[in-house]
């Protein structure tokens, strides 16, 4: 049960399509994960790596989830010219794809934080407003929980539609409940 | 963007407006579109860019008209085929989708999103809080009895359009089509 009242059948709609989603990708095998629509866009263990890491990014601004979970996602090196080490995620290194166990578990991890928030947050706490400041462009930016729980839950829903397409046009299980 | 009123949950309306830029993007992205560059898929066994809009503002009205029983404006008639490609499809049901015989222009799926906007819009500003959690048992296009929430399909139907435009975002950007979907 979720505290947030009316909010509360939009996330489990989200909980639903996490569910979903993690059920395509448990059974796919390295190569399978190596599937992309065309050379240039990412394949599928990248677009399913930065879901996941997203996740602990964003609500670490706002004072949630542990280190340990946001350091899960770094990388030694990164294949993304001009792209800082220390700002690189799995997805940044093509060198070191991921398995389905890895996301799996990545996936399951960071939803379990952000489960544990909708169970504790109430309405009035969807109001509190944080900041964070871009590494790239030094601009702060500044924004509530509930601004960032909608923009994560449109970016797992964008996301998980093109992992969904991919595997479509291989043939392979979609998310196709949805 | 036609103002809210007051009955509007005030934490639902950052989700709303969320909604709207969403169709706005997708919108802009299938405008300049050729009847050809609709046409375009995945892969041969899946939907088209048509299809896949076909589909997404169809399911407004069978989620909002048919299923809840709000007033559909005369629009579900917009979306009725008189054939099928798809086997095991019944006509009753069946979509723009659903007849590959007849490819949409992307003038008619933006009047479709438009129109079914209207639907949406409507029942977006009057709901309250009550409203939204009211139960409404229907029969569903597999004849299966379902009780459902008016939040429920906000809900539904909003992602359900996010999963679909990120699909038309992929298609479009494989084929080097620009797209403001996001």
């Amino acid at each position: 049960m979720t505290r947030t009242g009316d909010l509360a059948v939009f996330y489990e709609e989200w909980a639903k399509y996490q569910g979903l989603l993690v059920d395509v990708i448990k059974p796919l095998t390295d190569e399978q994960l190596q599937l992309r629509p065309a050379p240039h866009q990412w394949a599928v263990w990248q677009i399913a790596g930065h879901m996941a890491a997203c996740r602990p990014w964003w609500f670490g601004f706002l004072g949630e989830g542990s280190q340990q979970l946001r350091d899960m996602f770094r990388v030694e090196e990164t294949t993304v010219p001009d792209l800082p080490v220390e700002h690189a995620w799995w997805e940044d290194n093509e060198n070191r794809p991921r398995t389905a166990k890895e996301l799996v578990d990545a996936h399951e991890k960071t939803w379990a934080m952000i489960d544990g928030c909708l169970r504790r947050w109430t309405p009035e706490d969807l109001e509190d407003e944080f900041s964070k400041t871009s590494w790239r462009t030094g601009e702060t930016e500044a924004f509530t929980r509930g601004w960032v729980l909608i923009h994560l839950m449109g970016h797992d829903f964008h996301h998980g539609g093109e992992i969904s397409n991919i595997l479509g046009s291989h043939g392979l299980k979609t998310i196709d409940d949805f | 963007m036609t103002s809210k009123a007051n009955t509007t949950p005030a934490v639902l309306k950052p989700f709303y407006a969320r909604w709207e830029s969403q169709q706005e993007n997708l919108l802009n992205s299938i405008r300049p579109l050729s009847l050809e560059q609709m046409q375009l898929r995945p892969a041969p066994g899946e939907w088209a860019i048509w299809q896949l809009c076909g589909n997404m503002a169809g399911g407004r009205l069978y989620w909002f008209c048919q299923m809840l029983g709000e007033d559909d404006r005369g629009f579900s008639k917009i979306f009725k085929v008189d054939h099928v490609t798809v086997p095991g499809v019944e006509i009753e049901w069946a979509g723009w989708e659903d007849n590959e015989d007849q490819p949409r222009s992307a003038d008619e799926v933006i009047d479709a999103f438009h129109k079914t906007w209207e639907v949406i819009q409507d029942c977006l500003d009057r709901w309250t809080e009550e409203d939204l959690t009211r139960e409404v048992t229907s029969t569903d296009a597999w004849g299966k009895e379902r009780t459902i929430t008016p939040g429920w399909v906000v809900s539904h139907v909003l992602h359900h359009e996010i999963h679909h435009g990120s699909e038309i975002a992929l298609i479009l950007r494989v084929h080097g089509l620009p797209t403001q979907i996001t």
